[in-house]
């Protein structure tokens, strides 16, 4: 006989990270389960509820032109979460710790009660591995590291939950910036008025990896295979 | 089976599994279940209570767990009650898969929470130790990736097969 559906979701509800990740890979039904926002959502509130996991890591401002800010959000520190998700902002304000470990979370966007919009970028129960800006175990974000004026792209290795540090090409010192995975390799795009207008790729070049200006778009944002059948990279 | 211990004022119902088999039992216990205490509550009481979706032997190991469960006529239960009460909890679902997960889908049917949560956790517990074949072994999934796919899923996340 089989399980229903709704009593897998049950007994996933409760797994940790790591198997849940693995069991993507059981059938086509349980990846787009996993990889749906309603499971996503739910196991996030397990986890907060039964404090399993304790850390989310949040960016205010995700669309705007605003500069970034990186929260990390750690349940244990907080001893009542308030039903209301959105009250989740009043606990922002705690400043980055790149020293902690950290697990990841699929990024979800929270509208907020501000006008500044919240996205959670990284989390507990790190189901996103194939989403924006992860590539090659490592989630990669833009942030102004400590101690630098110029931004500096951070990943985060899923493996061994260290964190590594990425220089920019220096013509984006003073644009805005998008992180993007095309077949395993991260993609930086700047941010044109309307559209992205240029794009490095990394390279590996004598085993280090650095990030090549490969092509200029305009009006066309999305990237192709060599044979233009598989749509590489869409409109962000 | 059917025969229960039963205070004298205690009022009993009957409960009829998949297969025929009846079982009585007190009503204050049977409302462990929240879809037999509505059933209860809408008058369902004279006759039989049917439940259809488990068998005999599922059934009385349900009602094993609704004797122990029974909320205490005597007020508030004690902190020694609740250790022995988990620790009864841990023996009761120390079984073989199968039953493990017909008492998963029993305690979801009949909404009894506290089951659920303890079912729940043990196949969780299960799981985290387990492969992927494991898991379509124990859920009776078929796997409908081809190679080449299951093959790639597997990549984009090697480090958690590690």
């Amino acid at each position: 006989m089989t399980t229903p559906y709704d009593l897998i979701t049950e007994i996933l509800l409760r797994l940790q990270v790591k198997p849940l990740l693995r069991f993507q890979c059981v059938s086509k039904p349980l990846f787009a389960l996993l990889n749906g926002p309603y499971f996503i959502n739910l196991h996030l509130r397990c986890s907060i509820e039964n404090n399993i996991e304790h850390t989310l890591i949040a960016e205010t401002s995700p669309y705007s032109n605003m500069e970034k800010d990186l929260y990390i959000l750690n349940f244990s520190d907080i001893p009542n979460i308030p039903e209301d998700d959105h009250s989740i902002q009043t606990f922002l304000n705690i400043p980055v710790d790149w020293n902690e470990p950290v697990k990841i979370f699929r990024p979800f966007y929270l509208q907020t009660k501000t006008t500044i919009a919240t996205a959670i970028v990284g989390c507990c129960n790190g189901l996103d591995l194939s989403g924006p800006a992860s590539s090659n175990r490592a989630l990669r974000w833009v942030v102004h590291w400590e101690g630098q004026s110029a931004k500096t792209i951070v990943a985060f290795n899923l493996a061994t939950e260290k964190f590594r540090v990425h220089a920019l090409p220096c013509q984006l010192l003073h644009s805005n910036i998008c992180l993007e995975v095309v077949r395993g390799w991260l993609c930086v795009c700047r941010d044109g008025y309307c559209q992205f207008n240029h794009i490095w790729l990394e390279y590996e070049v004598a085993s280090n990896r650095t990030l090549v200006e490969w092509l200029a778009f305009y009006n066309k944002p999305v990237v192709f295979s060599k044979d233009d059948k598989e749509v590489l990279m869409k409109e962000f | 089976m059917s025969s229960t211990l039963c205070c004298s004022f205690a009022k009993n119902v009957t409960l009829r599994s998949s297969d025929g088999q009846t079982f009585e039992v007190e009503e204050a216990a049977a409302q462990v279940s929240q879809t037999i205490k509505r059933m209860i509550e809408d008058g369902c009481t004279g006759s039989v209570i049917p439940v259809p979706n488990l068998t005999g032997p599922v059934l009385a190991l349900v009602i094993e767990y609704f004797k122990k469960h029974s909320p205490p006529s005597d007020g508030c239960p004690t902190a020694l009650l609740e250790m022995e009460i988990k620790d009864w909890d841990a023996k009761f679902v120390a079984v073989d898969n199968d039953t493990l997960l017909d008492l998963t889908l029993a305690a979801h049917y009949l909404e009894i929470q506290g089951l659920l949560d303890l079912t729940c956790h043990r196949v969780a517990d299960i799981l985290n130790d387990n492969s992927v074949e494991k898991i379509r072994e124990i859920f009776h999934i078929k796997n409908d990736f081809t190679p080449e796919e299951e093959a790639e899923e597997r990549s984009k996340i090697q480090w958690a097969f590690e």
